[in-house]
């Protein structure tokens, strides 16, 4: 049976949305966990979480102060911030709900249940600190459930292969923009740290990712800069890394009928990933940022591929 | 026999036919079986079995959708777990009127858009044409596959206090509820497995398949496997999941508007990741004004541009055909007995409720006279709107509704008030406690004409679960039961001998 391009569009940002939902999760309890660690005479930037999901002129135009209380409701609850757990977890739902014939009802299921925790627990996670983390957590499971059912009982013909696309795509590009993340943006230009906090902040990046007990399998000693940039762009083995991400949507593409154009526009940029010099981005700041910014616009490049192979079919010019 | 008038008393309501007392008291096996079963029961096992039945209706994810305050909100389907019987040997007769009549309604909306015979021979008036909002020019001179139009009708039935099957309406256009049908069956299985061994019940599941047979036929290609699909308006129709469940039982394919298009060669075409395919027949669940913006409504988004030009060209099989409504307002349905006389040379097998047409001045002047006792409607109007039921309406209201008929008589028809039939129906008094009551019912069969005629075994049965309530819609409160046609001739008799 064919796929409709509205449909095919529908599970790809299924897909999308859940992992964001869950990345935003990841973000924020990264950055809580942060805070903890930080001399009491620093003060964390929280607004600079809100930078790194693209959503700052939002942001400021909202009602919402730079404080914590402001920058966790505009990431967690927002109606109005398409990026915050709770439209993440909205558009999904809503995107499944077109396609649950499709699905197998377990993952209606799971997703409705992901929606009640979202509901349920956004308030008090918001305030208080302490309900935080488990709300986090909580949340994160949710996302693995989800994804779990889709796994293992929804047939891994087209549909999976765009829900699957959507969620590495998605994915990648997280792990880019988490990665800009350094303890510069994050505190008041003034503020002086001591070198061991330089460690720090490249833990907080890889705890975010769920990265640190696999990266430290790989290397020992003190945390560098430049092993994480390495690991986190180029470990093929690592699910997170942005390699590993694109390599896998090149897989879900390759799996899908007319893909020509998009499966080049992924090679050029799996090209462009094996040729950076982690020695490079790790010594210079700003080289670091350009390059992330780069391969975010590369992403975006090939999701404007898949979108306009697969879900823009017109009908032909009268 | 002995007297088995009494220990079923207290569900009746005096004045009314009752579904199941009634065959009971005149000595029917299957009907005295099933009250009785059900008598056998506690009030905490009827409740048990009523939390079973919504813990099947919830796993099963059978809704429907309620639209209110810019979002939409699925509801769980309220279904009543005591069945509605009807024996199969009249059923049998009920069937071949329902073919009957859309047999001849069919024959009248193809003369209607082409010879105008039946005006021509003074049957019909013209008049109520040049009043139909349902007409449509657009069809005029179509002449769509084996004749039909409505290939798909739904009609509604309703039992009167003598215990007659009256046609109340027939629903030509995008009628709704036979998914419910199918469900209500899944769901009374997993509820009262029991009640299915010792008797006859009719399978309902045939529909789907036989639905699949007609669109099919409506192929104008031709080939052996044309390519089905269900337009529906969209994820915030009240009967999306009907569109959605016909769809996946068909295994044909769900679209919107905006997933087809029509090409230069006037064929439709939809839109999937791999490129555009043909689609050769389209079950449409939209309305004939909102299919394609080109040809009616041209603000419509739902529809799709082109889709008149195809369906002309004979590029594309649309079911129902646009402009079949002509044949349902309720002006046409006082001359339904006229129309079949006219077409089949028969009498009606199933009677009309009697309709008085203010139309003509002597009926008119008796339904002004007697506006405390009937029922008006207006002829154009859907959903209730402008209805009058004269004993329960105040002195204002009926004033008003005398002036407009006074006003446009043509526009009005008049019926007597029915004594709607009751059937048992549980009533929760607690959740550990209920107990059964009558509640009045309709029917709504199911009739699909292609080359064949198939009518569904019995159909969707709609209750209104509000005592005295005559209202079964399900956004007002109004609930549904499984239909059981049952075979009395190959059912084991009671033990004990008759």
């Amino acid at each position: 049976m064919p796929l409709l391009s509205r449909v095919g569009e529908t599970f790809y940002w299924f897909g999308r949305y859940v992992e964001r939902a869950e990345n935003t999760a990841r973000l924020i309890l990264a950055y809580s966990n942060l805070a903890l660690d930080l001399p009491r005479r620093s003060r964390l930037e929280w607004a600079s979480m809100v930078d790194i999901t693209g959503a700052t002129e939002l942001f400021l135009e909202s009602a919402h102060n730079p404080t914590e209380l402001g920058v966790m409701r505009f990431m967690i609850a927002d109606p109005d911030n398409p990026g915050s757990i709770r439209s993440s977890l909205k558009l999904a739902r809503e995107n499944l709900r077109v396609t649950r014939d499709r699905v197998p009802r377990e993952v209606s299921e799971a997703m409705n249940a992901l929606y009640a925790v979202m509901s349920d627990g956004s308030e008090g996670a918001i305030r208080r600190t302490a309900a935080r983390h488990a709300f986090l957590r909580n949340v994160i499971d949710h996302c693995q459930i989800v994804r779990g059912y889709l796994g293992g009982a929804m047939s891994h013909g087209l549909g999976y292969q765009f829900i699957r696309a959507g969620r590495m795509l998605e994915r990648a590009d997280m792990t880019t923009r988490i990665m800009d993340v350094r303890m510069e943006a994050l505190l008041p230009d003034e503020a002086e740290l001591p070198a061991a906090f330089d460690a720090l902040q490249w833990m907080a990046v890889l705890r975010s990712l769920s990265a640190y007990q696999m990266y430290r399998r790989e290397h020992h000693g003190p945390v560098k800069a430049r092993y994480v940039i390495d690991f986190l762009l180029n470990e093929e083995q690592f699910p997170r890394a942005v390699q590993s991400c694109v390599v896998q949507t090149y897989r879900c593409v390759s799996r899908l009928p007319r893909s020509e154009e998009p499966l080049a526009t992924i090679r050029a940029l799996l090209d462009k990933l094996q040729n950076l010099r982690s020695s490079v981005l790790s010594s210079d700041k700003q080289m670091l940022r350009i390059t992330m910014d780069d391969l975010q616009q590369d992403i975006h490049t090939m999701h404007n591929t898949i979108a306009r192979t697969y879900f823009s079919l017109g009908a032909p010019e009268a | 026999m002995t007297s088995a008038a009494s220990p079923f008393a207290d569900l009746v309501q005096p004045g009314f036919y009752d579904e199941l007392v009634a065959p009971a008291q005149a000595g029917d096996v299957v009907s005295r079986r099933i009250l009785e079963f059900l008598r056998g029961m506690s009030p905490q096992e009827l409740a048990q079995r009523r939390d079973a039945a919504e813990v099947a209706i919830r796993s099963m994810g059978i809704t429907f959708t309620v639209y209110s305050e810019g979002s939409a909100i699925d509801r769980m389907w309220p279904f009543d777990i005591v069945p509605r019987v009807i024996l199969l040997q009249e059923w049998e007769r009920v069937a071949q009127g329902l073919k009957q009549r859309v047999d001849a309604l069919n024959q009248f909306i193809n003369d209607i858009y082409n010879d105008q015979a039946i005006i021509k021979d003074g049957v019909f008036p013209k008049w109520v044409l040049e009043k139909s909002v349902n007409f449509r020019p657009e069809c005029v001179g179509m002449q769509p596959a084996y004749g039909v139009w409505a290939h798909i009708c739904g009609s509604d039935l309703v039992r009167g206090k003598d215990g007659t099957m009256y046609v109340l309406e027939d629903n030509l256009r995008v009628p709704s509820g036979v998914s419910y049908m199918l469900e209500n069956r899944a769901v009374m299985k997993r509820t009262f497995p029991e009640l299915f061994e010792h008797q006859d019940i009719q399978p309902v599941d045939e529909y789907t398949t036989q639905l699949y047979e007609t669109l099919a036929a409506l192929s104008p290609t031709g080939y052996e496997d044309p390519t089905i699909a269900v337009l529906t308006p969209g994820i915030y129709n009240s009967a999306y999941f009907e569109h959605s469940y016909l769809a996946q039982q068909m295994g044909v394919e769900l679209v919107e508007g905006a997933d087809l298009f029509v090409d230069n060669d006037d064929f439709v075409y939809m839109k999937t990741v791999e490129g555009a395919r043909r689609v050769d027949v389209i079950y449409r669940r939209i309305d004939d004004l909102f299919l394609d913006p080109e040809a009616f409504r041209p603000d419509s988004t739902l529809g799709v541009p082109g889709l008149m030009r195809a369906w002309r060209a004979g590029k594309v099989g649309l079911a129902n055909a646009p402009g079949s409504g002509v044949a349902d307002d309720k002006v046409v349905y006082a001359f339904v007995p006229d129309i079949i006389r006219y077409y089949t040379g028969e009498e009606a097998i199933l009677p009309n409720v009697p309709t008085w047409q203010c139309a003509d001045p002597e009926q008119c002047a008796y339904v002004l006279d007697h506006l405390d006792e009937v029922v008006v409607k207006p002829a154009n109007e859907s959903g209730g709107y402008g209805l009058l039921i004269g004993p329960h309406a105040s002195e204002t209201q009926r004033k008003a509704t005398a002036a407009s008929i006074r006003k446009d008589p043509r526009n009005w028809i008049a019926q007597p008030c029915l004594n709607l039939s009751t059937t048992p129906t549980l009533v929760s008094r607690s959740a550990q406690d209920c107990y059964l009551a009558a509640r009045h019912v309709d029917l709504r069969p199911f009739i699909l004409s292609a080359q064949d005629q198939y009518v569904t075994m019995g159909g969707l049965t709609r209750v209104a679960l509000r005592e005295g309530s005559l209202v079964v819609n399900s956004s007002q409160g109004g609930g549904s039961k499984d239909t059981w046609i049952v075979d009395a001739e190959s059912t084991t008799p009671l033990e004990g001998g008759e």
